[in-house]
């Protein structure tokens, strides 16, 4: 079975507990078909985090409506998983448990299919060896592999992620890439994955579709379609065309930043 | 060809004796600046003892413990340590259960924390000795108005805590079982109950500390028995030594459940380095 979502006209306003109100998104519309990676790239405090909770169903939306298989979305669903852009672990669970903790509510599940799943993406996400340590004994990197791992064991239909490689350094960086491809296979499987970045390089390495994202309220200003067969090898990162494309992306952001930053 | 220098550590100079007692002392640390301490406060206390030198105002611990060889034979000495001892267990034990469910209450419930909690900061504002003789008018002599001081007087803290410990977990932590689809009993028991164990301890370690001192503080205002009433009488027929013995026993109730309490939160807590 494969998903589709469709974002329609979404705007999220906040309203701060002074009064002040801050419009995050201003206006975005999307359709994410079955088998497609996806990701966001945009200045910072431009909306994507909240986008991307709002796709799961843990934000509502001001106005506007988001579709899953042409239902409305009002909570997350365990068809979905998110990895959080803070790392977001349970103090008292170790590595295991931490990882474990979206597939204990499967009740299909034996103990030990969680515990091999666990111990599939502790490796995949190297952290062998660390399977005791609880998270104030990790460094930030490993805290965002354990995120991200557990995102991951749930295997879902849909995957969000928020920016899981920021905090890894650059080598690691593109080995996670590489192997986050083979990972998911989104294409066989018919999953979507949304992948917020700030790395362009990242975006257009990894992604099909990648949407620009206008500074606040977040609109899409463009949406590139990333030409090259997946799974890709980080020599097409030498190819005219994809340093075209990081080109094009490049200056299109660069403008955004500066509002951003004058702000 | 340039050759990296390797810095030698500095090698410590310590003969083997000294480096054998600094890895015996870091090894059992806790048990032994406990012991250190207790050693400490006897001696200056026996120095304080030494320098009054009068037995009719102070005495010291050799002296304390003599005439606590003196009164463990004596019945009622140990109906006194009975009658103390029950009112803590009951004053305390429901200060725990009133508390956790008040606390939790008011942290779910934003209605009840907002018509409930400039009462409840009142209440703890409100002096125990004041307390004490109202009891007692309304609960009589007995055990019961004891507990109920013991009770007013401790159960604030482990409200607050409470309240404090699950709020602390509202925020992220539930955002991110929502996120997983975890049942509510799983939010329950996965997140809300551990996340908010170290405030709830801390709660208890404090109402705790203030049972222990309302024991003096109930019993002062009338009673039948205990170790407060035994304080008292001590001191209006000068019997320094009882008064002394009768000080030391809740000093030694007051420790014992604190490091009972930090026994548990070493094992409740076992991810949290031990602040203690
Ligand atoms: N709970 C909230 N209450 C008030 N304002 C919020 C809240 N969450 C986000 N915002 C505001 O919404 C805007 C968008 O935030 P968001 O986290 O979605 O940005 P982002 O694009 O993910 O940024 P970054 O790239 O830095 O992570 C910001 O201006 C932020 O201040
Ligand atoms: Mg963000």
């Amino acid at each position: 079975m494969s998903s589709s979502i469709q974002v329609e006209q979404v705007h999220k306003t906040f309203m701060k507990p002074t009064g002040e109100t801050v419009h995050a998104v201003g206006g975005v519309d999307m359709d994410l078909r079955p088998g497609t990676f996806y990701s966001f790239v945009g200045p910072s405090g431009c909306g994507k985090t909240t986008l991307l909770h709002m796709i799961h169903g843990l934000l509502p939306t001001t106005r506007g409506r988001i579709l899953l298989d042409g239902e409305e979305v009002n909570g997350p669903t365990p068809n979905k998983a998110v990895v959080f852009q803070q790392a977001l672990l349970l103090p008292w669970r170790n590595v295991t448990d931490n990882i474990k903790f979206g597939i204990e509510n499967d009740r299909n599940m034996s103990a030990t299919e969680r515990l091999e799943i666990c111990d599939k993406y502790t490796q995949i996400v190297g952290l062998r060896g660390f399977e005791s340590h609880y998270p104030h004994e990790l460094s930030g990197g490993m805290q965002q592999r354990v995120n991200l791992a557990r995102a991951l064991a749930v295997n879902p239909e849909i995957l969000l992620m928020d920016e899981p490689f920021a905090s890894l350094d650059a080598q690691t960086r593109l080995l996670m890439q590489e192997e986050l491809q083979r990972m998911i296979d989104w294409k066989n499987s018919g999953k979507i994955v949304v992948f917020v970045t700030h790395d362009i390089e990242e975006a257009v390495f990894l992604s099909d579709v990648v949407f620009c994202f206008s500074f606040r309220p977040g609109t899409i200003m463009k949406e590139i379609k990333v030409p090259f067969p997946t799974p890709r090898t980080l020599r097409v990162k030498e190819e005219p065309e994809f340093l075209q494309i990081k080109h094009d992306i490049w200056e299109l952001l660069a403008d955004e930043a500066r509002k951003a930053m004058e702000e | 060809m340039s050759k990296i220098q390797e810095i030698p550590l500095e090698e410590s100079q310590d003969s083997s004796f000294v480096a054998s007692v600094k890895t015996v002392y870091n090894r059992h640390r806790i048990g032994i600046n406990f012991c250190l301490s207790v050693v400490l406060a006897l001696l200056t206390w026996e120095f304080i003892d030494f320098v009054f030198d009068d037995p009719d105002f102070f005495t010291g611990p050799v002296a304390v413990i003599i005439e606590f060889g003196v009164l463990i034979h004596e019945p009622r000495f140990w109906e006194n340590i009975r009658y103390s001892g029950t009112e803590l267990i009951y004053g305390f034990g429901l200060a725990m259960i009133l508390g956790v469910v008040i606390g939790a209450a008011v942290a779910f419930s934003r209605t009840l924390d907002e018509m409930f909690s400039p009462i409840l900061v009142g209440l703890y504002a409100t002096p125990r000795s004041v307390a004490a003789p109202l009891f007692i008018i309304w609960l009589g002599l007995g055990i019961a108005s004891k507990v109920g001081v013991i009770t007013l007087a401790s159960v604030f803290p482990v409200i607050i805590n409470t309240q404090a410990g699950i709020k602390n977990v509202q925020g992220e932590f539930r955002m991110l079982g929502r996120a997983f689809n975890i049942s509510f009993w799983s939010m329950l028991t996965k997140i809300i109950v551990p996340g908010s164990m170290p405030f709830l301890i801390a709660g208890l370690r404090l109402g705790y500390s203030r049972s222990v001192v309302t024991i003096m503080v109930a019993e002062l205002f009338g009673a039948e028995a205990g170790i407060g009433y035994m304080i008292d009488h001590a001191t209006q027929t000068f019997h320094v030594a009882e008064m002394m013995v009768g000080i030391s026993l809740l000093t030694i109730m007051g420790i014992a459940g604190n490091e009972i309490l930090k026994g548990v939160e070493r094992w409740a807590t076992p991810y949290r380095k031990t602040l203690v």
